[in-house]
């Protein structure tokens, strides 16, 4: 590999930055992921890179998930795959549907059109009592009984117009309902999607756990691997620099942790290239 | 109540944030679904859901159901004797049969 900071270059496999200021780990594994030439020239990384590209104390690891990932770069496969392909290839052919209805215009629509035929019900009411009123005061009732006859126009046009934006909302709730069937349905094959992946992972781990509890012996650090991923019992960079040794791995690794005397040493025991910050 | 489902993993993942987060306005959670208080907050809350996951997020509003005013009697006492029955296997459309009680499929067609 061939590496750029602060002005200066460094090349071979084992590179020591810890004399060097202003860079990160981070920002070194991500120049790595991302080819990013002005910083970092090497190789592509494996997906095994994305759990073990920083070895830190601090940094969590899933055993499970990185081993299953070692595991797959083997090509290895897990009884779930062809399951798990054909779910994936129908969830991909799901087609997003064109949203035709709006539940929400529907709904203002009802509200608006309700509005509407109560004001004109109500002033109806109004008009009915100055009509009762004038009568009994025997005053002319012409005018507002051209209003009230006026009104109650309007209001039949009010009320027929809520009763349609009714039965439009009831067409566009039926529809909705069978959309969300369908969605449902969507949801149901994500979830077995992922408990099939988990399965699959758990598979692929175990069947590398053996090479996995050699690693974690002859790596700096101590843990108790247990038989399986979840009995490992131990921190996270131990876990990681086995899983780094027991990979093979052509993208640098960062190393920011004081578990090697060196760079070099580091590189020896992991056979990995590596980067010591 | 408030009654919000969700119908993605994203809308999923958001209501049980929201569900964890606000345990003062949640009544009930089912997972995917939750019952809210119907106050303000509670449809604050049910709002910001849809807006953020369109049509992968039903509201909807429960009332409390008193069924001696909503349901007819016929129907109540049907649901009683049903379920005091001397044969357990009998399936309610044989129990109703030659009785006074309603059918399944006269009562699917009715309205509370």
């Amino acid at each position: 590999m061939k590496l750029r900071v602060n002005g200066k270059t460094y090349r071979g496999e084992a590179v020591d930055l810890r004399a060097v200021e202003g860079v990160s780990a981070a920002e070194l594994v991500d120049a790595v992921r991302t080819a990013d030439a002005t910083t970092v020239s090497c190789p592509t990384p494996s997906a095994v890179h994305e759990h073990v590209g920083v070895v830190s104390e601090h940094r969590s690891i899933s055993v499970r998930g990185a081993l299953a990932s070692v595991a797959r770069t083997r090509g290895h496969s897990a009884p779930q795959d062809e399951e798990i392909a054909w779910i994936r290839d129908a969830l991909a052919d799901w087609e997003p549907e064109t949203e035709t209805a709006d539940l929400e215009h529907c709904r203002k629509q009802l509200t608006t059109a309700g509005s509407e035929e109560q004001g004109l019900s109500e002033r109806m009411s109004e008009l009915r009592g100055q009509i009762k009123l004038l009568r009994r005061r025997n005053e002319p009732t012409d005018e507002v009984l051209a209003e009230l006859r006026e009104v109650g126009k309007q209001l039949s046009s009010a009320s027929t117009e809520r009763l349609a934006a009714e039965q439009a909302l009831e067409r566009e709730r039926k529809r909705a309902r069978e959309r969300r069937d369908i969605r449902e349905q969507r949801l149901e094959q994500q979830d077995r999607v992922a408990n099939l992946e988990r399965n699959a992972r758990s598979h692929l781990a175990s069947k590398l756990y053996d090479e996995f509890r050699k690693a974690v012996r002859a790596v700096p650090g101590t843990a108790h691997p247990g038989s399986d991923p979840s009995e490992y019992d131990g921190d996270p960079a131990t876990a990681a620099l086995a899983i780094a040794k027991l990979a093979t791995l052509s993208a640098p690794i960062v190393l920011d942790c004081d578990r090697f005397p060196s760079a070099e040493a580091a590189h020896r025991q992991l056979r990995t290239p590596v980067i010591r910050l | 109540m408030l009654l919000v489902v969700t119908y993605s993993k994203e809308a999923r993942a958001t209501l049980r944030n929201v569900v964890s987060t606000h345990d003062g306005v949640v009544v009930r959670t089912f997972g995917r679904a939750a019952l809210l208080e119907a106050t303000e907050f509670g449809a604050f809350l049910a709002l910001r859901l849809r807006e953020k996951h369109g049509q992968d997020v039903q509201v909807d509003q429960t009332e409390p159901f008193n069924e001696f005013e909503t349901v007819p009697r016929r129907v109540r006492a049907a649901a009683s004797a049903y379920e005091s029955r001397e044969t357990a296997s009998t399936p309610y459309t044989k129990f109703a049969a030659g009785t006074e009680h309603p059918d399944p499929e006269t009562m699917q067609d009715a309205e509370l």
